[in-house]
């Protein structure tokens, strides 16, 4: 059922990923749905003699001299007979007649590609000859003529081709015939003959993943043959979502892959995970491989705000989504092992588009975006605050004047006039609806040997955080020339600008309290000073804090590549390629003293520069050999050396009188606040190799290994060596399953394999100095002790894997299950203080992960006016660090904010664990003693509550009614932290997938995206600040708290009392954890395509206009602005601090090809 | 041919990178540790890196301040008839030491641990390769002997905080090696301060670092800890013998302490500065070297930081723009009532908050934004107020104005002369004791010091003491050690009421945590399980 259709070209598939291309770019043109047969390219007249060549000679001289691509099976042609004829100006359709003339074979021409079939059987030749003949056409879903479409009697041998029309004619016995019309790429349909004698078929174009080129590690390879777990997304899958990284765009969309933004802001990065966190401190982000460029996307390579929590940017924003022609995701160690050292959180390969064969074709694409929030928090209006500062506060500065200077304010000063403080609603005062544009422009096309493609693209993405703003600017060229037979070279440009403005910090320092995400929720709804705790000496609104703050990030990134492709013999070929990836990051801040982050400093400015350089060499030799028809081989050995560089510097100046001019004249600033630099290099040195032998098509072996050098360790154990096998077995091709309709497909996987981890810092193996200044002057001491045993960390992996496609592969369904175990990790091991360090860096411990993905696509309905099909996906990872060295747990400190010791990485443990007490209801009156014998007429605010005996005491806090019941894990009586903590939160998903749904109806296109996480689970530490933790009239509190608290006359156990009167709030416990479950409808998009005769007559090729809806609906019980989260700390994810909210976005766009 | 050439062509390829040295790269952003102490410059850089330990924000990327930037101010001053943590406040990392249920598991115990061996290990560093930096005398034996004033002065503080803790003479640390006894601790501290004492000059090259007299002044701190533990029996009742006193010869320790001190007082040209408020300004620095043995050094626009930090409690509460803190801790109601009203030190220590819009005043040309006065300790906003920042409009640091560039003394020549007047009364001279009693009260109460003598007047000397060093010293890091040594820890804390002051209300918690066992800190629990340490008895 399936053929192997082996491209001249691609007899050296192996080779480069360009390359390859070929390939992928015939089946590209059969499914493409501008499909155009121009007669126009038939033209060239050929001149050629053959004298007793082979058939397979004789390809590559046609394919040499015309440019013509030559499809075939080389099964089909291995009994060929030798070519004889000679041919003066002959057109390439006589040339192929000619030439096939003797020949079981036939041909048919798609644009420039030559397909060889096999001959129709005469008729004649079967016993009954039949009596009706029946014509007709096959089309395409457009009603483009199919050429090369096999029609077949079924249950019989006897098959015409149709011809470059798409015309047949058949013979049939009788009525009761059944003609079956099967193509490449195309669905096969089965049509009675009945009464008629002309039958138009048009055929839908076949998404099955077999027939996908998929690109793995230095090649590519069919999907039939691929052996490892690799899940592909091709560009017409990213087209659907209109996003502006593309990192979203994959979002959701293949198993085992979990992506989530570290905040809604424009351009903020997304972490992505593979099957789960392997390590603790070594990365647990994939090496990203663009164009053949391997890529670790360094957390440092863009810059980000110097004051606050940072929001970690996107080092690969600068990659437009539209420039992509697929991403591949290899996840079992089979497939990631050849990039060996790097390999072990998986990798993404990243293909851009690169010239199509055929006339020059310029696209255009444009949107406009409007986004809006999501949700807003219910914080209390300015009259609830003013009722809610009267509860907690009535003697306070906010009601009275202290007009007798006694320190107090009471009924002896003068009141404040309530009516003087202005109102304000923050969230609608800094939220607004972002509108974005975003414009692509691309041309592409190939001419004789050189095929280019080219593309510009602009995108403003305005933000619904007042003044900020994200803008990208992007250009590529793409170059592939042949210079002869053997000789191919090609090179890649692109270069990108972004520039992300705006301050949107979220969260701060310990003296700074709060980033603009937090204020505008936070702060109080009504202007008022108070001089005590507004530590900025003067009323900082949240407008103020975005409006006199400045912040641009500038970053040009250069992705530059070229290759050399060169044919010795047939089958041995030399790619030479190199290149590298130029980040160069400026960030420059102003924040003046209208804000909280400057008015300490007396306006501060800051100046950052980052450059992170990543060069790459890679020579590669690729023998490709079929020994008879029953084994094929392929070879690869390659050298890979790999250098990346990063420096940094900054300065910071305080104390500007005039801040008239900002960060563009820092020298107003007065004071040298600070200023650093950083260099770094590192380097690795890589030999590898891998062996494919497929036996009997069906029964398909792969092994590779690979030596990874590093300089991050010391010379001793430089090197670290990564084998992997795999075998898959193709049950389908087997005799007894072969054209079964119902088992249409099934394929077995089994793999093993080792991957690395180095991406620590450099030079941890050695003693450094750290600086230790004494009143100014530098000091020197020893800051680390050395370890010159340190080696690489080593991930082991299992892969079983079954492929099935059932009816006709109208439903596929892939489920892959894996183990994985990271040992030797590399580690800050704790040792003894008394030694005079804190840590050393070590091989120890180890984290498992276990998990099954499951991925189904399905046709649900395909009929020539009306398709649809869903592709659903599921995956469940399960983490457990199995071991941590001699010490029983690391803890996780987050930065800032009034909880911070939250979390723990303990052994028997998943990574991302907060750790706390049990929340166990709310302390009660009637567990309380007072004065006077409990004297009920006492007010509750001047009760001098007494716990009574056998009540559940909390060591070192002063429990009243109100506060936090936590759980007495040991039973003694009283909540200790040593005793009466466990694991309180899991940040991981138990499960996470995406729900996808395309219709298509005449001209239409629907598409309908759910993505959703099940089981994680959110400390959401923002809401001790909601509750009233902080009772300083700085800050506002949640409207669901303050109206269902504690409170002597509301005694419920589901809140606490105001978070002040509190005293067990601040503890972190299980009452701050949420279940971050959710279900979205990401995306909805809804596509016109303009008929081909109208957009003819308005002087344009094809048009298609689309609206698109993004995060549309959310359904969750997380009362956070998004479940969706990453807090900076890898340990601890799933914490939440009110992160930049998450844009609802509305989309109009339009495409148009000329 | 052809063969050959291809052969070529793919062996320079794929192996042509092979070239071994590749791999052979070297830091650029900092310098390894057999690099060091190859000048004589180098020598003073490792001696800077030493001291530096006094006030590091953090160390090997670990800690936020765990000696006297932040974490030993609270450690060795809350917990105490001074400072009790304000109620609500549960940051672990402080509000255990102001309710005494700091446990082995705590961070700034396990981190103030690791600090203090750092620096010694530092010291050790430095002794050991000294010789190879070629420094000519005599400064290469000052650079020792301020080493060695160092590592005295940690395990004094090790000793007096842990008790038993390891000895370590050299840099090669074993983790293996077991807790010394506290005489072996105090024998090794003494030696280091005497070499001090008989190797530096009367004041340091370097102005502020350690001189002669610093070491003399820590002896006499070590000679009177000593005398008191164990004429007070301190941790008898523990029966833990790594941490017992019964070795010290009470009365030789109070010669010693006598001798010392009395030269210091004879010799040292040190004596009370006229203004006590200088002492605990951030601007006042000449006045404070007048009367202090010895500081924590920090400078006004050090580019690299290296700042201590007064804002967690040691300021009056209030507004940053007005120089104003954050009120962690907070003193006790006792504290307020050991003074007589009159006494100008009460005004000055204990205060309400400072306002923006308050009132000001100007120390020697700098202007300070002045406190409320606090004439009700159970007014809410009362609170330490014995520290002051400067108004933060004429403040350029570099960190924020958050931070201080003040010294932060460790030890001051009135400290001296109580420890004089302790070392008087044990020898037999009550009256010259009491005596040095009035020299310290007078500085500060010229006007009414007959008035003050005589409410204050107890007729247990050691009583009067004991109140007189408080009332003197609160706040200044010594609370903790001497309520300890007199063997008043538990009675004092037991002895506090639940509202005396606003903030007494914590009271309940502190005094169902006080036992005989917490006149140690824990030993760290991480500690323990990398490699097993005896562990401090009742943690």
């Amino acid at each position: 059922m399936y053929k192997i259709f082996n491209a001249i070209y691609c007899r050296w598939r192996t080779c480069v990923p360009k390359f390859l291309l070929v390939m992928k770019l015939s089946l590209v043109l059969l499914l493409d749905t501008f499909m155009q047969v121009s007669a126009a390219t038939y033209a060239q007249k050929l001149n050629l003699s053959f004298n007793e060549v082979s058939l397979e000679k004789a390809f590559k001289i046609i394919r040499k001299q015309s440019g013509f691509n030559i499809l075939y099976n080389p099964e089909m042609i291995a009994g060929a007979k030798k070519v004889n004829a000679v041919i003066k100006d002959g057109s390439i359709e006589e040339v192929m007649t000619n030439i096939l003339r003797r020949q079981a074979l036939d041909y048919t021409i798609v644009e420039n590609n030559i397909i060889i079939v096999r001959k129709a059987k005469s008729l004649s030749s079967k016993p009954g000859a039949a009596a009706i003949t029946i014509t007709g056409k096959v089309s395409d879903e457009k009603g483009q003529p199919l050429p090369g479409v096999t029609v077949r009697i079924k249950n019989m041998q006897t098959a015409v081709v149709s011809n470059n029309h798409g015309i047949y004619q058949i013979n049939v016995p009788d009525e009761n015939t059944v003609l079956v019309f099967t193509f490449m790429g195309f669905v096969s349909q089965e049509r009675l003959v009945g009464s008629n004698t002309e039958i138009n078929v048009s055929l839908a174009p076949e998404i099955s993943k077999l027939s996908e080129v998929v690109v793995i590690g230095y090649g590519t390879v069919n999907r039939r043959d691929l052996t490892g777990a690799v899940s592909s997304i091709k560009s017409e899958e990213i087209a659907r979502s209109k996003v502006t990284s593309f990192q979203e765009a994959i979002q959701g969309k293949l198993a085992g892959v979990q992506i989530s933004s570290v905040s809604g802001e424009p351009g903020a990065a997304l972490n992505i995970s593979i099957r789960g966190a392997n390590s603790i401190y070594g990365g647990t982000s994939p090496l990203f491989v663009i164009d053949g460029i391997p890529y670790v996307a360094g957390d440092n390579a863009v810059g980000t705000a110097s004051v606050g929590v940072k929001t970690q940017a996107n080092p690969l924003a600068s990659i437009n989504p539209n420039d992509i022609e697929s991403i591949d995701v290899l996840k079992d160690a089979s497939s990631t092992a050849i990039y060996g050292s790097r390999g072990a959180n998986g990798v993404i390969i990243v293909t851009t588009k690169s010239g199509k064969a055929g006339a020059p074709k310029l696209d255009y694409e444009g949107f406009s975006s409007f986004s809006n929030i999501t949700k807003k928090l219910g914080v209390l209006s300015a009259d609830e605050y003013i009722d809610y500062r009267r509860v907690v506060g009535p003697n306070t500065i906010f009601f009275y004047n202290d007009t007798n200077k006694d320190g107090l304010y009471d009924e002896m000063d003068q009141p404040v006039d309530l009516n003087t403080y202005q109102k304000h609603d923050w969230q609608d005062e800094t939220l607004k609806t972002g509108i974005s544009h975003n414009h692509n422009i691309s041309l592409n096309g190939k001419k004789d040997r050189t095929s280019y493609a080219a593309g510009l693209g602009y995108l403003d993405q305005g933000a619904i955080v007042r003044n900020n703003a994200f803008k990208r600017y992007t250009g590529r060229l793409r170059l592939d020339q042949d210079f002869s037979d053997r000789l191919k070279v090609g090179l890649n440009l692109n270069t990108t600008t972004t520039g992300a403005s705006g301050a949107s910090q979220s969260g701060g320092g310990s003296d700074l309290f709060n980033g603009v995400v937090q204020n505008l929720i936070i702060s109080k709804p009504v202007e008022f000073y108070d001089p005590v705790f507004d530590r900025g000496g003067a009323y900082i609104s949240p407008v103020t804090m975005i409006d006199n703050a400045y912040k641009e990030n500038t970053t040009v990134q250069d992705n530059i590549s070229a290759y050399l492709n060169y044919r010795f013999i047939p089958g041995l070929t030399l790619n030479i390629s190199g290149g590298g990836i130029l980040t160069t990051s400026k960030t420059k801040e102003f924040y003046g003293k209208k804000t909280s982050w400057g008015v300490g400093d007396n306006g501060l400015g800051i100046i950052q520069d980052q450059k992170a350089t990543t060069l790459f060499n890679t020579n590669q030799l690729t023998y490709e050999k079929w020994i008879n028809q029953n084994h094929y081989l392929n070879v690869m050995v390659a050298s890979e050396i790999n250098q990346n560089t990063y420096e940094w510097f900054s300065v910071q100046k305080s104390n500007f009188m005039d801040e008239s001019t900002g960060i563009d004249d820092i020298s107003k600033g007065t004071t040298a606040k600070g200023s650093g630099s950083f260099r770094d290099v590192n380097r690795r040195l890589s030999y590898f190799g891998r062996l494919n032998y497929t036996l009997l098509t069906r029964h398909l072996f792969t092994a590779t290994f690979r030596a990874d050098g590093s300089d991050k360790f010391g010379k001793e154990n430089r090197f670290g060596y990564f084998p992997s096998f795999a075998y898959a077995w193709l049950a389908s091709e087997e005799k007894f399953l072969k054209g079964n309709d119902f088992l249409s497909k099934l394929k077995l996987r089994l793999t093993y394999g080792q991957t690395g981890n180095e991406r620590i810092e450099s030079f941890r193996y050695l003693a450094r100095l750290e600086n230790s200044f004494y009143n100014g002057e530098l000091g020197l001491a020893p800051g680390s002790s050395q370890n010159r045993e340190l080696k690489w960390e080593n991930t082991t992996q299992y892969n079983a894997g079954l492929d099935i496609g059932l009816f006709k592969n109208r439903v596929e369904l892939t489920l892959d299950y894996y183990s994985k175990r990271t040992n030797d990790m590399l580690l800050p091991a704790y040792v003894p203080g008394r030694t005079g360090y804190n840590t050393q860096w070590q091989n120890l411990g180890r984290v498992d992960n276990k998990g099954l993905e499951l991925q189904i696509s399905t046709r649900n309905i395909q009929t020539k006016d009306f398709d649809w099909q869903t592709n659903f996906n599921i995956s469940g990872n399960r983490n457990k660090v199995r071991d941590i060295g001699n010490i029983g747990f690391i803890p996780i400190t987050m930065s800032s904010g009034w909880i911070q010791d939250v979390g723990r990485v303990t052994v028997g443990q998943p990574i991302g664990t907060a750790y706390g007490y049990e929340f166990d209801g709310v302390y009660q009156l009637d567990e309380f003693t007072w004065q006077n014998n409990s004297d009920a007429n006492i007010p509750h605010d001047q009760r001098l509550y007494d716990i009574k005996e056998g009540v559940v005491k909390v060591a070192g806090v002063n429990v009243a009614p109100g506060s936090f019941k936590f759980k007495d894990l040991n039973g003694d009586g009283i909540i200790d932290l040593d005793n009466d903590r466990t694991t309180i939160s899991q940040s991981a998903p138990k499960f996470f997938g995406g729900f996808n749904n395309t219709f298509r109806y005449k001209n239409f296109d629907l598409n309908v995206f759910f993505e959703g996480s099940y089981g994680a689970e959110i400390f959401n530490a923002s809401r001790y600040q909601l509750e009233g933790g902080v009772l300083h009239t700085y800050m506002n509190i949640s409207k669901d708290f303050f109206h269902n608290r504690w409170s002597p006359t509301n005694p419920t156990n589901t809140y606490g009392d105001f978070g002040s009167f509190n005293k067990t709030a601040t503890l972190a416990s299980s009452y701050y954890v949420e279940d971050a479950s959710y279900l979205r409808l990401k995306n909805v998009l809804l596509a016109y395509r303009i008929p081909d005769r109208l957009a003819k007559t308005i002087g344009v090729g094809s048009a298609r206009v689309y609206v698109s809806g993004s995060n549309l609906i959310t359904w969750t019980n997380y009362t956070g602005f998004d479940p969706e989260i990453q807090s900076e700390n890898a340990l601890l994810p799933g914490f939440d601090r009110l992160s930049y909210p998450r844009a609802k976005v509305y989309t109009i766009g339009l495409n148009v090809g000329f | 041919m052809k063969k050959y050439i291809y052969s070529l062509i793919i062996s320079i390829s794929l192996f042509g990178v092979s070239c071994s040295k590749y791999l052979d790269t070297e830091p650029y952003s900092f310098n390894t540790v057999e690099n060091l102490y190859k000048t004589p410059q180098d020598a003073e850089i490792g001696l800077t890196g030493c001291y530096s330990i006094l006030n590091a924000t953090s160390i090997q990327n670990t800690g936020f301040g765990e000696t006297f930037v932040v974490k030993m101010p609270v450690m060795l001053s809350a917990g105490t008839d001074e400072l009790l943590t304000q109620n609500g406040f549960t940051d672990p990392n402080y509000a255990p030491f102001g309710t005494a249920e700091v446990t082995s598991q705590n961070p700034t115990i396990r981190y103030n641990w690791f600090f203090l061996f750092a620096g010694v290990n530092r010291v050790n560093y430095l002794l050991e390769n000294i010789d190879k930096a070629n420094v000519p005398e005599p400064r290469r034996q000052q650079i020792i002997s301020e080493a060695r004033f160092i590592r005295g002065l940690i395990y004094m503080y090790l000793g007096m905080m842990y008790g038993a803790v390891p000895v370590y003479e050299t840099s090669v640390q074993s983790p293996e090696q077991q807790r010394d006894p506290l005489q072996k601790v105090f024998k090794f501290v003494i030696a280091d301060l005497n070499n001090a004492y008989q190797n530096l000059p009367d004041r340091a090259g370097i102005d502020g670092r350690a001189n002669k007299w610093s070491a003399a002044g820590f002896l006499a701190k070590v000679y009177t800890y000593l005398a008191s533990c164990k004429n007070n029996a301190v941790g008898s009742s523990l029966g833990f013998a790594l941490n017992s006193f019964d070795w010290v010869d009470k009365d030789d320790m109070y010669n010693q302490a006598k001798t010392v001190t009395n030269d210091i007082i004879t010799y040292s040209e040190y004596k009370l500065t006229d203004h006590y408020d200088y002492l605990f300004r951030e601007s006042t620095k000449q006045a404070q070297s007048e009367e202090s043995l010895f500081s924590v050094l920090s400078l006004l626009n050090s580019p690299n930081g290296n700042y201590n930090l007064w804002l967690f409690w040691q300021i009056p509460i209030g507004a940053s723009q007005a120089g104003g803190g954050y009120g962690w801790f907070r003193p006790t109601g006792e504290m307020f009532f050991k003074y007589d009203a009159g006494d100008a030190r009460r005004t000055h220590n204990l205060t309400t908050y400072v306002a923006t819009d308050g009132p000001k005043e100007t120390v020697e040309g700098v202007s300070y934004f002045k406190p409320y006065p606090c004439d009700n300790p159970l007014n809410g906003n009362y609170c330490v107020g014995k520290f002051r920042y400067r108004d933060p409009a004429g403040k350029t640091i570099s960190n924020g104005s958050a931070w201080s560039d003040a010294n932060v003394i460790l030890l001051r020549y009135a400290d001296i002369l109580l420890l004089n007047a302790e070392a008087k009364y044990f020898t037999g001279d009550e009256a010259g004791a009491r005596a040095r009693l009035w020299e310290v009260r007078e500085r500060s109460n010229p006007d009414n010091i007959d008035a003050l003598t005589t409410a204050y007047m107890k007729s247990n000397f050691i009583d009067e003491l004991i109140d007189e060093r408080s009332r003197e010293l609160c706040f200044e890091n010594w609370r903790r050690i001497d309520l300890i040594r007199f063997g008043r820890y538990e009675s004092a804390l037991n002895g506090l009421s639940n509202n005396l002051g606003s903030w007494n209300s914590i009271v309940p918690v502190i005094k169902a945590n006080v036992k005989a066992a917490k006149i140690w800190f824990p030993i760290p629990k991480t500690d323990i399980e990398l490699s097993p340490l005896e562990p401090n008895p009742g943690y």
